[in-house]
């Protein structure tokens, strides 16, 4: 299929070359319709080849969609160090406070 | 309780977990790599609506020639039907994401954070060992500078535990990924090599449009207006001349993509290995990212969008 987008896109290159050249309307015309046929010929056959890497896009959209989920959820992880040592510093507040209420019962 | 002793297993820990962390040259890979793939996915974008526009284009302009009569398909692009673009800037996007999530990772600083927690534990332990003193009416045994060891070391835990975490989940993500970004970029790479012929030829035949219709539109024209007309075609004319370079870069810069991707990834499982592959294929996807970058901004500023 790649071969005969190649051939085809050959093809309309030499029909360009002879458009540039040529001064005769009625050549122009027949130069014209001769490319815009060569040329819905090539859109397709290189549409079919396009058509076949679609479904990997497929598979490539789900797989990054979860690779941006877990890198957001590590992120969110790596927060979480600090909430532990914030956790820490609660239980020797929470520690200070019995003691208040020791030395008041004291 | 001797708590000058405290130190000790903390450091152990601190070892322990410093032994997986990410190095700051690994980190610099990640966020060069995420730049480099985020600028891509940004130029391939634009290069699949350039193909479909054009597409478009090439039919117009025979319209415009009074060469072809209009259809209503005539508006319709090569890569509108069968979800062709959609499809495609939907993965694109995907890769961007991709790309700002992973420097993310790599760009979570909670140093600041975990600092400020520990100076309020090492407030919280003074209170209390004050406040025990206070009750018992004798010393602990806990100086200041215990109590400040203990925090420091609580600040330095925090943050080698930070730096694992860190680089586990790059480690995890990027090689859980790397066949994903394979594929793409297998697929990129296929898509646009295969287009380059075409897209030379379309830019080919709408520079042979406009060149007809200036000829024809010459003799008609005053000076101004005849450079004006012509001022453009030189823009198609340039476009023609580059359109071939455009989509082989951006196919070898699919390739490059994934070269680097590898790296960074062998970069995590295997540390131990010479950087010098990694930093080489980091450098060539950001020099075909740059170079893709040029052509686009040239063509903008050309007025041909």
């Amino acid at each position: 299929m790649n071969d005969l987008v190649s051939r085809l896109n050959d093809l309309i290159s030499e029909i360009n070359t002879l458009l540039r050249e040529n001064n005769d309307p009625d050549f122009d015309q027949q130069l014209w319709d001769l490319r815009h046929l060569v040329s819905a010929l090539r859109d397709s056959a290189l549409g079919k080849i396009l058509d076949q890497t679609t479904a990997d896009y497929g598979a490539a959209i789900a797989a990054l969609n979860d690779a941006d989920t877990a890198a957001t959820a590590a992120s969110a992880d790596i927060a979480k160090v600090q909430a532990a040592i914030d956790k820490i510093t609660g239980a020797a507040k929470a520690a200070d406070k019995v003691i208040g209420l020791l030395g008041r019962l004291a | 309780m001797n708590t000058r002793l405290l130190p000790a297993p903390c450091a152990l820990a601190l070892l322990l977990a410093l032994s997986g962390c990410a190095t700051p040259d690994q980190l610099a890979h990640v966020h060069s790599f995420s730049a480099a793939a985020g600028s891509y996915a940004t130029q391939a974008r634009d290069a699949f609506t350039r193909i479909n526009d054009l597409s478009v284009e090439r039919k117009l302009s025979e319209v415009a020639l009074k060469a072809q009569p209009l259809e209503e398909g005539d508006f319709t692009g090569l890569l509108d039907t069968d979800e062709r673009l959609a499809t495609r800037l939907q993965a694109l996007a995907a890769l961007g994401a991709y790309a700002a999530a992973l420097d993310g990772v790599a760009s979570a600083d909670n140093r600041a954070a975990v600092s400020q927690s520990s100076a309020a534990l090492y407030a919280a332990l003074v209170s209390a060992r004050d406040d025990a003193q206070k009750l018992t009416g004798q010393g602990a045994g806990l100086t200041d500078a215990d109590l400040g060891l203990v925090a420091t070391a609580v600040k330095a835990l925090g943050g080698a535990v930070t730096e694992a975490r860190r680089a586990e989940a790059l480690r995890t993500i990027v090689t859980r990924t790397d066949p994903a970004i394979q594929a793409l970029c297998a697929a990129l790479a296929a898509d646009f090599h295969a287009s380059v012929g075409s897209f030379k030829s379309m830019t080919d035949s709408v520079f042979t449009d406009q060149f007809d219709a200036y000829r024809r539109a010459a003799a008609g024209l005053g000076y101004d207006a005849s450079l004006t007309r012509l001022r453009t075609l030189r823009t198609a004319y340039l476009a023609r001349a580059h359109a071939a370079d455009f989509l082989e870069n951006l196919s070898q810069a699919a390739l490059a993509l994934a070269k680097a991707h590898a790296a960074v990834r062998d970069s995590f499982t295997q540390p131990s290995q010479d950087p010098a592959e990694l930093v080489r294929a980091i450098g060539q996807l950001k020099a075909y990212a740059d170079d893709i970058r040029a052509f686009h901004a040239s063509l903008n500023s050309s007025g041909h969008e």
